[in-house]
């Protein structure tokens, strides 16, 4: 027991108070009796001396040993139903055990951030993770809510219904349990106890924080943090927790990589191991043994040849709940000689310049167009990319713009040689490739190239609603562009019937074709036999020299004479390409029409391609995008890059594409007729080359004798890719929950440290965001950035270095990031609940009943006395007035 | 105006005794006299002072009234306006980060004392009904008290504050501060601190949080970088990196002092232009390392940036075996490898010998297997059953090609260079990867380094007594790169923290915990995991130690108590065989260390009261003067 007085300041005024009072006590005209008068004064100066006592705001301290429990209760995903209700039996222990001693209780749920304190304890029967649990009755739960309320201390608080979460409430709430923060859940607990109380902290909880410093927390804290392990999860389940390997390894030098199983049971299983895409070691090798715990697997490798590798661990045939975490994967990176990747549509006929290139120490990897990289760790394996006669129409959207991202933002070069199916041939016209490319693939048609009629026969039944006729309109109105002045187009849309959306006329008016395009709406049915028998009418009479008819559909047209009409087409010179959209379009009969048309045939599964292919018909139809008169290159503008070949003996090529430079490319070499040859240009962080002839029999037959044919490509190949000279880096990237830091080493040639070099970090995420930090130099030749890495996939980094002396350097790393840490299966972390439990002062693993188990701590209750003061004041003043109305003495 | 206890009025009921005591009439007194006549007389002349002793009663009785109201309502207690909103949550986040210990030229008063005077003004401030915590935002978020309505609880809180070497967090703090109140209307965050609003961009200005600036700006000098390596090229050699930086609008200079352990190492004088920048690496030699600490002759805002400290990491000494062959003297191999730093050589020609963690060197011999750890053969002849066989002596043994790429020929240049005794080395694939690194002009690999997980072997084919190799200055750079490459020294180091920032440190020891020994002799458990000690965020600068636990016999986990001479992790290290690293920690910090606060005008107005006192004190004021004013007027007889 003690006082306190917050505003002993005002203490003074009793002196001169009381001295007031003798004075005019002595002074007195007053004729009551001088003892009465005496009296009167001494109870005057008590009432005063009250008053002041009470203004001077006097707090008894009361030393009570009432406890405050708070207890934080884990809620987030890694703990499932059973580790629920063994908290709920918990709980309802401790209440009881608590109302038992009069000791306070609190509840904190927490996941990733502590959720709103609560005086009663109702486990969350509507939390999102539960609804796929068996439903709950309605009334077991009210049962249950209000018998906790009923052994709870305090009242229950109006209880709000929680509303309906919207969608994106929803995401927020499961991306909020995706993670466990000791340390916020203990900071928030401590500061809800009052200092009158005698404070402890119940923590229940798995152990397996994502994030925050539960020690640090605890140990600041104060408060003695007991600690309540709850069960991990019981369903069987096994998980791939990682794949270890370094970041970065030198060529030929051996490495571990790692593959880290968890699994709560012992069971056996096959750990399976990919380097890319192939399988180590024996695909028919028996189950392993997996412990309950931890496994790690070792498995030793080492990169020869390669850039990049990634690492992918798989796990199969376990007994096992969860299936989606059975895979992860590292990115490991080694130094060495560059690599190209070349695409050709024939990879035969590679093999002169594979040859040629081998020689001048860069190793290519030959595929053809389906083996594009579809993922940008396996093109970030390869310094340049080739394009050798790769048609649009073999690349997704996304592989146009993964390649978009690896020459922009990752600083990698692509070389696009010419051919039959190159350029505008190839259907890039508005693609994302030829934005990266130095020339465009629309050109001036020359005035003695054949004119063109073309009907454009478009599906637009009700099936093609949506962004499919938006697509097609697209197509329509980028093939009326690419044609010529003297060219005539005509568009005729049909569903059941067939409609003339734009009469055949010449192009060069554009403005109305395209807007009589864009009035085609989606609806009906699907009948081609008209539009047909329309188009082959419209062009009968046209006077183009070459006619031609691209038709599109969607879906099984009703019967007709298809066959017919476009024998008929064939007969009048027409021709007649077909393009099946998407699957269950009768793919057999179209490809059957475009045989009989003398056309082309393609069928498209997304939809998104369908302008690369009406571009490419378009052009191809033309007849005007290929020069095959035999020519001498010319060099337009002297370049370093092309020191010591001599052009002027350079034998002739056959062929080319026709292009148009882009205005600030640079134009290296051009045919006799001025057309672009060779043309490069700078795009973001890296380069691109167009070479309009190519690199094969059919134009470059001659070249491919001539002796300087290696040293050219491989001069230019070598000016477009990525220099990833990775002499002396040592770059190192570590995952730590939801950051991810790089830290690059770097010395020169000599072994000296680089410093004060202008460092730049590009990252790209999982959906192909990119992100520029510039790195701060730590120490001697060390440069690091930290990013967040939060999303699930590949990160990628590109390393830019300018150093003093003027050089510069690039290095590309990746890291893969699996599945969030909240699902990882780890074993309970008892071990840091018991170091909370110790460096707090609490207990782990205490039984219930234990809870309010008394220790030597007190806290200070505090009472304001003043109002009692002032009250005593009030009653003596009435004996003050007594002595003063009545003459007692 | 609302009454926080409106049932206290009922105290009013006191008027009613007293108005009661002033209707009786009191009882006169019986005074026998001897006549009435003067009586009479004086009786008439004062008939209108009757009137006025009759008012003099009633106004006596007002009086006694409104002392007996002011007192029931103050017992009422009455809320201001700013009380009224009752309930309110006030969290006070009072930033103690290193800045807060910059001293104000004209108070002399740290910036810190005056937010805790700030702090400790609102909490005098607060409200029956109102709920205050605090929370600290240097180095780590710190809930210092929950939230309490008991103000002398919170003031006492707020003067333990101790100032911290770390950044500030002010913006984890305010989150913490939201978590802890959730009512938005409710909540009321105050942040004390000398960063301004605009600096944190990233805070967002809110309801709910008002800004309070504490400090002026002052110019201040700092060691914002401070980090130390081991050379990668030179043994005993190390390099540091200091960066100075100028934090005001005038030029400065100053001289910046290194010193290792206690030996002087450099004087620098810097000078630094208005927000200068000064960055250099300076590059030392030291076999044992030990703590470098920099320190900045300046007298400025903040001294705790002044001082800077790095550990470089000793260099142990490397034990190598040469194993020589019978007759085999190898005396140029000997000369050279005694001349590297770093190298304790034995010399035995026993070939079952071999070096316990170091390098054995089999010169012109070869053992009957592999020794454990890394090797390097002088070779003259195949090796032991299944590692490397050698081809046939070549005719004219000239290095045609070499591998350029190679730590182990950096600075070396050996192309035209005979090797006498050279021979093909073909290694065997179970020994492990093989890189050729020197080949004649046939073809025939003359050095080559194969990596094993045992440890990497380095062979070549010649004979150094013959042959042109030794007397060539490259045969030395050569021998020092390999002794780089066989032990792996690429720069490392121990790097130095900052202060407030979690992190890990490698933890090469066998114990499975380790303990972490504070500048003033305190410890605290660290938790390691996977060779790793996790470094929970640290308060204070200097050098800390990481020990294992064991290793600390005499120590107890309680504080040193002071009868004992209080060691410092740094004694600890070098007096005793204690097995653990020192940390140096330092503040490193820019945000920290610029003290200019951009003059912005303070917060309009806080939204807690600014330490006024509540009603109740002004009313009992009140009654106090009425009380004596009321004694004098009745003494005086102006009043009944």
């Amino acid at each position: 027991m003690m006082l306190q007085w917050t505003q002993l300041q005002w203490a003074w005024l009793w002196i001169p108070a009381i001295l007031w009072l003798v004075i005019f006590h002595l002074r007195t005209l007053s004729d009551f009796p001088p003892r009465q008068r005496f009296v009167s004064l001494l109870i005057r100066g008590i009432v005063l001396t009250l008053l002041i006592m009470a203004i001077c705001g006097p707090v008894m301290l009361r030393s009570t040993s009432k406890k405050m429990i708070v207890f934080a209760i884990d809620q987030s995903e890694s703990i499932d139903e059973a580790a629920r209700e063994t908290a709920d039996e918990y709980l309802e222990q401790a209440i009881g055990q608590a109302k038992k001693d009069n000791a306070e209780v609190r509840f904190l749920p927490f996941d990733s951030t502590p959720r709103q304190l609560q005086s009663n304890w109702a486990n969350q029967e509507n939390s999102p993770a539960d609804t796929n649990n068996e439903p709950t009755s309605a009334d077991v739960a009210e049962e249950e809510t209000e018998d906790v309320s009923a052994d709870s201390i305090a009242p229950g608080e109006d209880e709000v219904p929680a509303p309906v979460p919207s969608p994106s409430e929803a995401d927020a709430e499961e991306a909020k349990r995706m993670g466990t923060d000791l340390a916020a859940a203990i900071q928030t607990a401590v500061a809800s106890i009052p200092p009158s109380r005698v404070p402890r902290i119940v923590l229940m909880s798995d152990g397996n924080p994502t994030n925050g410093d539960g020690i640090a927390a605890a140990t600041d804290a104060g408060v003695p943090v007991w600690t309540v392990p709850l069960p991990t999860r019981s369903e069987p389940e096994v998980q791939m927790a990682a794949v270890e390997a370094p970041t970065q390894v030198r060529q030929g030098e051996p490495f571990f990589v790692e593959v880290v199983v968890s699994s709560n049971r012992d069971t056996e299983g096959h750990v399976d191991l990919y380097r890319g895409d192939i399988q180590i070691g024996d695909v028919e090798a028996p189950p392993v043994k997996i412990k309950k715990g931890e496994n790690r697997f070792r498995f030793q490798q080492t990169l020869l040849g390669q850039r990049q590798e990634t690492f992918a661990a798989r796990l199969r045939d376990c007994d096992d709940t969860l299936l989606d975490n059975n895979e992860a994967e590292a990115i490991v990176y080694a130094s060495g000689k560059p690599r190209v990747l070349l695409i050709d549509s024939d990879p035969d006929e590679t093999d002169s310049l594979r040859w040629a290139l081998d020689e001048q120490s860069i190793d290519v990897d030959v595929r053809p167009p389906e083996g594009i990289p579809s993922d940008l760790s396996e093109m970030q394996g390869y310094e340049c990319l080739i394009l050798s006669n790769v048609p649009a129409t073999s690349m997704t959207m996304r592989q146009m713009d993964l390649i978009g991202i690896y020459v922009q933002d990752l600083g990698g070069g692509l070389i696009m040689l010419g051919g039959d199916q190159a350029f505008g041939l190839g259907g890039y016209y508005r693609t994302q490739i030829e934005e990266i490319l130095p020339v465009r693939s629309n050109f001036e048609k020359e005035r003695e190239k054949p004119s063109l009629a073309m009907m454009l026969v478009i599906d637009k039944s009700g099936s093609m609603g949506g962004q499919k006729i938006e697509l097609a309109k697209d197509a329509a109105q980028a093939a009326v562009e690419l044609l010529g002045p003297k060219d005539a187009i005509g568009v005729i849309a049909f569903d059941g019937d067939s409609y003339t959306v734009s009469e055949l006329r010449p192009t060069s008016d554009r403005g109305a074709i395209t807007d009589a395009i864009s009035t085609i709406e989606a609806s009906g049915g699907t009948n081609m036999y008209p539009a047909m028998a329309d188009a082959y009418e419209a062009l009968i009479g046209a006077t183009a020299k070459l006619k031609h008819v691209i038709l599109m559909t969607d879906g099984v047209s009703s019967p007709g004479d298809f066959q017919g009409v476009a024998g008929d087409m064939s007969a009048s010179r027409i021709t007649l390409s077909t393009v099946a959209l998407g699957q269950g379009s009768s793919e057999d009969l179209l490809e059957e029409l475009a045989q009989i048309g003398g056309g082309r045939y393609y069928f498209c599964d997304d939809p998104q391609s369908v302008p690369q292919v009406f571009a490419k018909e378009t052009v191809e139809a033309s007849k005007s995008a290929i020069n095959e008169l035999p020519f001498v290159p010319q060099l337009v503008r002297p370049t370093s890059v092309l020191d010591g070949i001599e052009l002027d003996l350079s034998p002739l090529l056959l062929g080319y594409v026709v292009t148009r430079p882009k205005p600030t490319a640079e134009f290296i070499l051009a045919s006799e007729s001025g057309d672009p040859l060779l043309v490069w240009w700078r795009y973001g962080l890296g380069m691109s080359v167009a070479f309009t002839s190519d690199a094969k029999n059919r134009w470059a037959g001659e070249w491919m004798t001539w002796p300087d044919f290696g040293t050219f490509w491989a001069q230019i190949i070598r000016h477009a890719m990525r220099k990833d000279d990775n002499r002396g880096v040592f770059v190192e990237v570590e995952r730590d929950g939801n950051r991810t830091r790089v830290v690059m080493d770097a010395v020169d040639d000599n072994g000296r440290f680089i410093d004060e070099a202008e460092t730049r970090l590009t990252v790209i995420d999982p959906r192909l965001k990119n992100e520029k930090i510039a790195m701060r130099q730590t120490a001697p030749g060390r440069y690091e950035a930290s990013v967040e890495t939060l999303r699930r996939g590949a990160y990628h980094f590109d390393i830019a270095t300018n150093r003093m002396d003027g050089t510069s350097q690039r290095s590309s790393r990746g890291i893969a990031v699996g599945y969030p840490d909240e699902l990882r299966l780890l074993p309970r972390g008892d071990e840091l609940l018991r170091q909370i439990a110790s460096v707090s002062g609490g207990r782990y693993d205490a039984p219930a009943t234990s809870i309010t188990e008394d220790d030597d701590r007190t806290a200070r209750d505090p009472v304001p006395i003043w109002p009692w003061l002032l009250m005593a004041g009030l009653v003596l003043f009435i004996a003050d007035v007594a002595f003063r109305r009545v003459e007692m003495l | 105006m609302s009454l926080a206890s409106p049932e206290r009025l009922m105290w009013l009921w006191i008027a009613v005794p007293i108005i009661v005591l002033y209707i009786l009439k009191t009882r006169l007194r019986r005074q026998p006299v001897a006549t009435l006549l003067f009586w009479d007389q004086i009786f008439e002349e004062k008939r209108q002072r009757s009137l006025w002793q009759n008012l003099r009663r009633w106004l006596s009785l007002l009086l006694q009234l409104i002392f007996v109201s002011l007192l029931a309502f103050a017992l009422a207690d009455p809320l201001w306006r700013w009380q009224a909103d009752s309930g309110q949550e006030v969290i006070l986040v009072v930033d103690n980060s290193a800045s807060m210990q910059a001293v104000e030229p004209e108070t002399g008063q740290t910036r810190l004392q005056l937010a805790v005077d700030r702090a400790a003004s609102l909490a005098r401030g607060l409200r029956q009904g109102d709920q205050m915590a605090l929370v600290t935002a240097g180095t780590t978020v710190r809930v210092v008290v929950g939230m309490s309505d008991f103000a002398p609880a919170i003031e006492e809180a707020i003067h333990s504050i101790q100032p911290t070497d770390g950044p500030t967090q002010i913006k984890d703090a305010i989150e913490a501060a939201r978590r802890l109140a959730d009512e938005e209307e409710r909540r009321r965050i105050v942040v004390i601190t000398d960063t301004t609003l605009d600096e944190q961009s990233d805070i967002e200005s809110a309801e709910d949080l008002s800004w309070e600036s504490v400090g002026t700006s002052q110019t201040n000098l700092a060691i914002t970088t401070f980090q130390v390596r081991r050379s990668s090229v030179d043994p005993i050699g190390y390099a540091l990196l200091v960066e100075v930086r100028n934090f005001s609008d005038e030029p400065s200079s100053t001289r910046l002092k290194l010193t290792l352990g206690d030996d002087l190492v450099d004087v620098v004088p810097i000078k630094l232009e208005a927000d200068g920048v000064w960055q250099t690496t300076i590059e030392g030699t030291s076999r044992e390392g030990g703590v470098l600490t920099a320190s900045l002759d300046a007298t400025d805002g903040l001294s705790v940036d002044n001082t800077a400290r790095a550990v470089v990491p000793a260099r142990p000494f490397v034990p190598v075996t040469l194993v020589t062959g019978p007759d085999d003297q190898s005396f140029y191999l000997r000369t050279v490898l005694e001349s590297i730093p770093l190298i304790k050589l034995t010399v035995v020609n026993d070939t079952e010998q071999t070096a316990e963690n170091g390098l054995t060197i089999y010169s012109g011999t070869v053992p009957t297997e592999l020794p454990p750890g890394p090797a390097l053969f002088i070779a003259r002849d195949e090796g032991p059953p299944g590692t490397w066989k050698l081809g046939s002596e070549i005719d004219t043994p000239i290095v045609a090609k070499q591998d350029k790429e190679s730590p182990l020929l950096r600075h070396v240049q050996l192309q035209n260079v005979m090797l006498a005794g050279g021979r093909d080395i073909e290694v065997d694939e179970s020994l492990g990867e093989a890189i050729t690194l020197l080949e004649t002009a046939d073809n025939s690999r003359v050095l080559v380094s194969v990596e094993r997980e045992a440890g990497r072997i380095l062979i070549l084919s010649a004979n150094l007594d013959d042959s042109d190799l030794p007397l060539r200055i490259a045969f030395p750079v050569m021998m020092t790169n390999a002794m780089n490459w066989f032990f792996r020294q690429t720069g490392d180091m121990n790097p130095a923290l900052h202060t407030g920032l979690a992190t890990t440190v490698p933890w090469d020891f066998d114990a499975a915990s380790a303990v972490l020994m504070s500048p003033d002799g305190n410890v605290r458990n660290i938790s390691v995991a996977r060779d790793r000690a996790a470094i929970s965020p640290i308060g204070k600068a200097g050098v800390y130690g990481l020990f294992s636990p064991e290793s600390l016999p005499k120590l107890d986990m309680a504080p040193q108590s002071e009868e004992l001479p209080i060691k410092t992790p740094e004694e600890w290290k070098l007096a005793e065989e204690v097995p653990g690293e020192l940390l140096a920690v330092n503040l490193c910090s820019a945000d920290e260390s610029d003290l200019r606060v951009a003059q912005q005008p303070n917060e309009t107005t806080s939204l807690v009261s600014r330490g006024g006192a509540p009603a109740w004190f002004y009313l009992v004021m009140l009654a106090v003067a009425l009380v004596i004013g009321e004694w004098a007027l009745f003494h005086r007889r102006v009043v009944a």
